[in-house]
């Protein structure tokens, strides 16, 4: 299997960067790409202490399945592809998400974990409730989802 | 009628882990928004309309049924990366 997939609770294990680039090596790539997302301490004008990740696990771990199957056919399906999500509390710096693509050449490799990283953030069911320094909370606006059927394919 | 339990997400957290709600067999998605409205404070009512229900599969139409005893989940507009 060249896909890997996974929500985990970051208050139990961190997310690995290197899991991330040994799982997309193999014998013909000669690149890999990776994309870290972090949590910033400050969004929109507003100090930031900490960010925590809800997630619909089995529905989320579908729709990175579904992205991924996806880049493959867009850019080949000799690809390999490690995308972790977060779930739980980080404090400002922690790791909410990794992606690693492996392909021959990295043309097709930074595609594809661009791609993967902008479907995620349209449509996998992630939700991020940002905790500032002053004691408030809030969940942050995000994008609707569409339907079943509504999703259209662009490039 | 069956017994439907719907878990909640991101803004709709503060009302607990799920809302178990009563439909009439063959009810649809359009028919359970509209008795989870009922359920739900004013000020989670425009987010409700942006939001989409699901199960563990897909993000389900409007005019999807499902079985008298499912599991579903509310959707707002995500915010994952």
């Amino acid at each position: 299997m060249n896909i890997h997939v996974e929500v985990r609770d970051v208050t139990q294990q961190n997310l690995d960067p290197v899991e991330a680039l040994h799982f997309v090596e193999a014998p013909g790539h000669g690149a890999g790409a990776l994309f870290l997302g972090a949590v910033r301490n400050r969004n929109q004008g507003r100090d930031v202490d900490g960010v925590s990740y809800d997630v619909f696990a089995p529905l989320a771990e579908q729709s990175f399945r579904e992205i991924c199957a996806e880049a493959q056919d867009k850019w080949g399906d000799g690809l390999r592809l490690f995308v972790i999500h977060g779930k739980g509390r980080l404090d400002v710096g922690g790791l909410s998400i990794v992606i690693a693509a492996g392909s021959p050449h990295r043309d097709e490799a930074f595609k594809a974990c661009r791609y993967v990283i902008e479907e995620i953030k349209e449509r996998s069911p992630v939700w991020k409730q940002e905790h500032y320094t002053d004691g408030d909370s809030e969940w942050v606006q995000g994008h609707a989802l569409c339907q079943h059927g509504d999703h259209a394919h662009h490039d | 009628m069956g017994k439907i339990t719907v878990q909640l997400f991101g803004a709709f957290r503060p009302l607990g882990e799920e809302m178990v709600l009563d439909l009439p067999d063959g009810a649809s998605i359009g028919d359970l928004r509209i008795t989870f409205q009922e359920k739900l404070p004013s000020d989670l009512h425009e987010l409700l309309e942006v939001s989409r229900f699901a199960d563990e599969r897909v993000v389900l139409a409007e005019t999807a049924t499902f079985s008298s005893d499912a599991r579903l989940a509310i959707l707002p507009p995500v915010s994952g990366g």
